[in-house]
């Protein structure tokens, strides 16, 4: 281990972890895909890093803070796998203006895309919801993965293709 | 490369409609990672002590020890170890190859000992001595069998399950249990 980092050096790596909340919970809703697991696995991973962030000095807080999230998100996931198969739960209520009937079909769509992230492969998947969900740049994604830059774009592209075709082949089945 | 479908705008809209609903479950209900620390999955013990190395080693160490303090209390000493070849220490350790240099210290000499259970010592013997004849050898009851040539031995047996000794030996042990 190096030396101690300075109180006030620390406090500020801590301060610009927080500031990743938002993005490391919908990583984490991104991998999941329902808010309470995901507020449970943001919680974790942000107890993980405060407890390390001293000693491991990141020099880049947000991919750091992200490669603990997919870790333990896939940690959790491996617990579910043991478990049996898990389907997200809808803890949403329809909104102004929106009828109960458009809300459920809404739903119904959002449960198909999740249903198609959820059987990408892992490494596509991972990509994806950095994207899609954590909005990373393809660059920060590449920092966070440790992976170059056209791995990323190739990999998003697939990504997106398998879930697209996914969800015609769903609609599809339903249409006939 | 095949451009990506303009449907994906779809998806992504649906992405961020399931995003901003879940951000506005999240804005509703505290955030506190300290919480998370309190309430840590059991197997967190568990990938401490497999993450440590110098958890591990101890570990390791402690096994050692515990081992070598059983083999000390289980042999007495250090003495017999380094001495003994390799098989006998093996062998050494089994219940009835450990016994027996036991019981030949108690054992005279023999054929001065008494048998425990003449009828069956006697079924036994007869058996042997029938089998050995058919077998076409000489019948030597001294022979040390624990110290033979393992080879010279698969090869006996397989010469008498060639000659049929063993089917004429059952029938033979059937026989005499019958008159006896």
């Amino acid at each position: 281990m190096g030396d101690p980092v300075p109180v006030r050096e620390e406090a500020q790596v801590r301060l610009d972890l927080l500031a990743l909340k938002d993005k490391v919970f919908c990583f984490c809703l991104g991998f999941v895909g329902n808010a309470a697991d995901a507020r449970d696995l943001a919680q974790e991973t942000f107890a993980k890093a405060l407890a390390h962030c001293g000693e491991s000095r990141p020099e880049n807080p947000q991919a750091w803070i992200m490669r603990i999230a997919r870790n333990t998100c896939l940690d959790m996931a491996r617990r579910r796998k043991s478990r049996g198969p898990h389907y997200p739960v809808s803890e949403y209520a329809a909104g102004d203006g929106e009828t109960p009937e458009l809300h459920a079909g809404r739903e119904e769509e959002i449960r198909i895309v999740r249903k198609a992230i959820d059987r990408l492969p892992r490494r596509l998947r991972d990509v994806l919801v950095l994207r899609e969900y954590a909005e990373l740049s393809y660059q920060e994604i590449a920092q966070t993965l440790r992976i170059g830059s056209g791995t990323v774009m190739s990999r998003l592209h697939r990504a997106r293709r398998t879930v697209l075709r996914f969800y015609r082949e769903e609609h599809h089945g339903k249409n006939t | 490369m095949e451009k990506t479908p303009e449907r994906w705008n779809e998806i992504a809209a649906l992405i961020r409609e399931e995003k901003n609903q879940a951000l506005d479950y999240l804005r509703s209900r505290d955030f506190d990672p300290r919480a998370a620390l309190e309430t840590r999955p059991v197997g967190r013990s568990f990938r401490l002590w497999t993450q440590r190395p110098g958890l591990l080693a101890a570990a390791a160490a402690l096994f050692l020890a515990v081992g070598l303090v059983s083999f000390w209390l289980l042999r007495g000493g250090w003495k017999s170890a380094p001495t003994a070849p390799a098989w006998s220490g093996i062998l050494a350790d089994s219940l009835l190859y450990g016994g027996g240099d036991r019981f030949e210290a108690r054992i005279p000499a023999a054929g001065s000992l008494e048998p425990v259970a003449p009828y069956f010592t006697a079924w036994a013997k007869a058996g042997l001595e029938r089998a050995a004849v058919a077998a076409g050898e000489p019948f030597d009851p001294a022979a040390p069998v624990e110290r033979a040539d393992p080879g010279e031995v698969r090869q006996k047996i397989g010469r008498m399950i060639r000659a049929g000794a063993i089917e004429r030996l059952l029938a033979s042990m059937e026989k005499i249990n019958k008159e006896v």
